[in-house]
């Protein structure tokens, strides 16, 4: 879950917290004041008419005759008839009720709309309360136990719906949130993948049946990628075509020189061709030979990034394919004193297509040899990741390394450190990181401490 | 005067290759399609044919696919550099080598005359080889299984004829594109396996499922006494 995600929900959240309270506070005051009455009069029917009746006899037959009727009720169990005077003392000098004085009964006169409770003004000019003690309560374990006053907390907020309240809310306030931050986060994977060269990366299906911004930002999203990744095929294509169209020309060039240099070794015009066109013709051939084995790069190399060619993989032993590059390269580094040194492991098996990485990691063992100062070695290691299944395997040289900001450009085609015109045309290692990413492995270069550039290949092992 | 039939879809190409190929001492006659070049083979007799891959109409691939229907004659195949599949695909079909266009007429001359040097039966190995129920004959180039003939090109003729010289023993991959091709293995070179990979096949199916040759990974190939 992004922060987005989070956002929304503690927004929501709060928002929906802070009505329930209010709400809550709003019922719990209106409850507050019915309950107080409740449990310190009766107002149930038989009470109020009890009440209504002890009234009636006050106003037209006394006091005198209201204390006859309180004494005969008072033998009999039922809830008893209190008529308090606005000194506090009841008719009968009984003792109040828990709960019941002078203040608690004009505060319940002043909020009741009920006729539990009268106030009558008696012949002896004395105001009096009449109403009827509560029934006996059956006590509630949990909320009515240990009141200690009617402003008690758990009174003012109703437990339970708060709870509840909390809860529904948190579940709206998670959904919402949910509802947001799931397209947003599909999008960004989406990105993610697109920037990570993944142009199949689409969202539309993910966000099928949606219909908002978002949606429509999905959408756009897969028409931009589409476009860009129409681009770029087209870019590829041309340059697999240019590449192709350059060699048709280039067979017919190959094939007028080897006429001429066939016509003059055979013929006599062999005396005729001085010395300066034979140069000449040589270095015509040189450079088409050169532009040959450029064109060739090129369309390996474009065919491999437009994924054209399926791999032929199979299951290969890395430590043997790499033997047999070892000593072919130091057959041929000798003269430059220049040894690839490596000690092989176990058998490491990969799925491969093996011609080509053979090829991969060939470039990438020249690069180092080319770049390697004289007499010294090129150091080929390999390690086997049980965990990830995977094996590193690296190559080091002793050369100079290069600039930190240009670590990742080596990768790229034509490019050539301090323009470097000498060496080679700049597409082996582009070609050798095609071919490892087809394979589903990863390539990148560092500087060593001391000296020299490293290349590290990562590939998926099998078994 | 060996005949060799070029087929290719560039005409330029292709008369100037018959030019240079023709001062070499050779017979060439062109076709620029492979439905000519299929007719122009069934009218006459050629040594070799030299074949383009990428052609309109028939392409080189399916072009060879018809030949190798009614002839074992050697056959060169000019590939696209650097694609491979097409390459592969022409040595199993039985291409007996490839060279990668554009190249020098040097070159595929040199591959022209390796080829059908190996092609013809030689004076010095006219010793016909028997090994248990394996027969070769390389004054006519044929095989036989327990008396029955084994269709082979001439380069699996030739792969075959080396191991079986040296059987018991392990030939180098390097050893066999010497002298079954007549020329070094180039880098990441598929040709001797594709090859041998035909061979055995063909030896297994008329040993009745018997692997008669070994391979040796990094090594070679070996044919078991």
């Amino acid at each position: 879950m992004g922060r987005l995600y989070w956002k929304f929900f503690l927004f929501f959240f709060f928002a929906q917290l802070t009505a329930v309270l209010v709400v809550s506070l709003a019922i719990g005051v209106v409850n507050d004041n019915r309950e107080r009455e409740r449990r310190l009069i009766d107002g149930a029917p038989g009470a109020k008419a009890m009440v209504l009746a002890a009234a009636d006899i006050l106003k037209t037959n006394g006091v005198s005759s209201l204390q006859s009727l309180l004494q005969t009720w008072s033998a009999e169990p039922v809830p008893q008839l209190y008529a308090v005077n606005d000194e506090g003392v009841d008719l009968l000098k009984r003792a109040l009720p828990k709960g019941i004085n002078k203040q608690s009964l004009a505060d319940l006169t002043a909020t009741t709309n009920s006729n539990a409770i009268q106030k009558i003004l008696a012949n002896d000019g004395h105001h009096y309360w009449i109403f009827v003690e509560p029934k006996p309560k059956r006590p509630h374990p949990k909320h009515f136990n240990g009141l200690k006053t009617p402003r008690d907390i758990r009174y003012l907020f109703p437990v339970m719906p708060l709870i509840v309240g909390v809860f529904v809310s948190l579940l709206f306030a998670a959904m919402l949130a949910w509802y947001f931050s799931k397209p947003i986060k599909q999008l960004r994977m989406a990105f993610e993948s697109a920037a990570n060269g993944n142009l199949t990366a689409r969202v539309g299906t993910l966000m099928l049946g949606r219909r908002d911004e978002l949606a429509d930002l999905g959408t756009a999203f897969d028409v931009m990628v589409s476009r860009i990744s129409q681009l770029i095929q087209g870019q590829t294509r041309l340059m697999h075509q240019v590449s192709h169209e350059l060699r048709s020309p280039l067979a017919r060039l190959q094939i007028a020189i080897g006429l001429i240099k066939q016509q003059s070794t055979q013929t006599s015009a062999a005396h005729q061709m001085n010395d300066k066109m034979r140069t000449s013709l040589n270095r015509i051939e040189t450079e088409s030979q050169r532009m040959d084995h450029l064109v060739g790069e090129l369309l390996t190399l474009s065919r491999l990034e437009s994924g054209m060619t399926a791999l032929q993989k199979e299951r290969v032993n890395l430590t043997e394919l790499l033997q047999e590059l070892v000593e072919d390269a130091n057959f041929e580094g000798l003269t430059q004193h220049i040894k690839v040194e490596y000690q092989p492991s176990d058998a490491i098996f990969v799925q491969v297509q093996a011609d080509l990485l053979q090829r991969a990691i060939d470039n990438i063992i020249r690069n180092a040899i080319k770049y390697s100062p004289i007499h010294t070695n090129v150091i080929l290691t390999t390690h086997v990741n049980v965990a990830n299944k995977s094996v590193t395997l690296t190559v080091s040289d002793a050369g100079k390394g290069i600039d930190e900001s240009e670590l990742d450009a080596v990768f790229k085609p034509f490019y050539r450190v301090n323009a470097d015109v000498k060496h080679g045309y700049g597409l082996g290692l582009a070609i050798a990181k095609q071919i490892i990413e087809a394979h589903a492995g990863t390539v990148s270069a560092k500087n060593l401490p001391n000296a020299g550039l490293q290349i590290t290949i990562e590939l998926p092992i099998i078994g | 005067m060996d005949r060799i039939l070029l087929i290719d879809d560039d005409i330029e190409l292709v008369e100037m290759l018959k030019e240079y190929i023709d001062l070499e001492g050779f017979s060439v006659d062109i076709a620029h399609d492979g439905a000519a070049g299929l007719k122009i083979l069934q009218a006459g007799h050629y040594d070799l044919a030299v074949l383009d891959v990428m052609m309109p109409l028939l392409n080189g691939v399916d072009t060879l696919r018809r030949i190798r229907q009614t002839s074992n004659m050697p056959v060169i195949m000019l590939t696209a550099k650097g694609d491979d599949a097409d390459r592969i695909v022409g040595l199993e079909l039985g291409a007996d080598d490839y060279v990668p266009k554009p190249c020098t007429p040097r070159e595929l001359v040199a591959r022209i005359r390796a080829i059908l040097r190996r092609a013809k039966p030689q004076v010095s190995h006219t010793k016909t080889l028997v090994l248990d129920e394996l027969t070769l004959m390389p004054e006519q180039r044929r095989v036989e299984w327990a008396g029955v003939p084994l269709v082979l090109t001439s380069t699996e003729f030739n792969l075959l004829e080396v191991l079986v010289e040296h059987a018991g023993n392990v030939v180098s991959k390097q050893t066999l594109s010497e002298l079954a091709l007549g020329r070094p293995m180039a880098k990441f070179d598929r040709n001797i396996d594709v090859h041998m990979s035909s061979v055995r096949q063909k030896l297994a199916t008329a040993a009745g499922g018997k692997q008669m040759i070994q391979t040796v990974y990094r090594q070679g190939y070996q044919y078991l006494k």
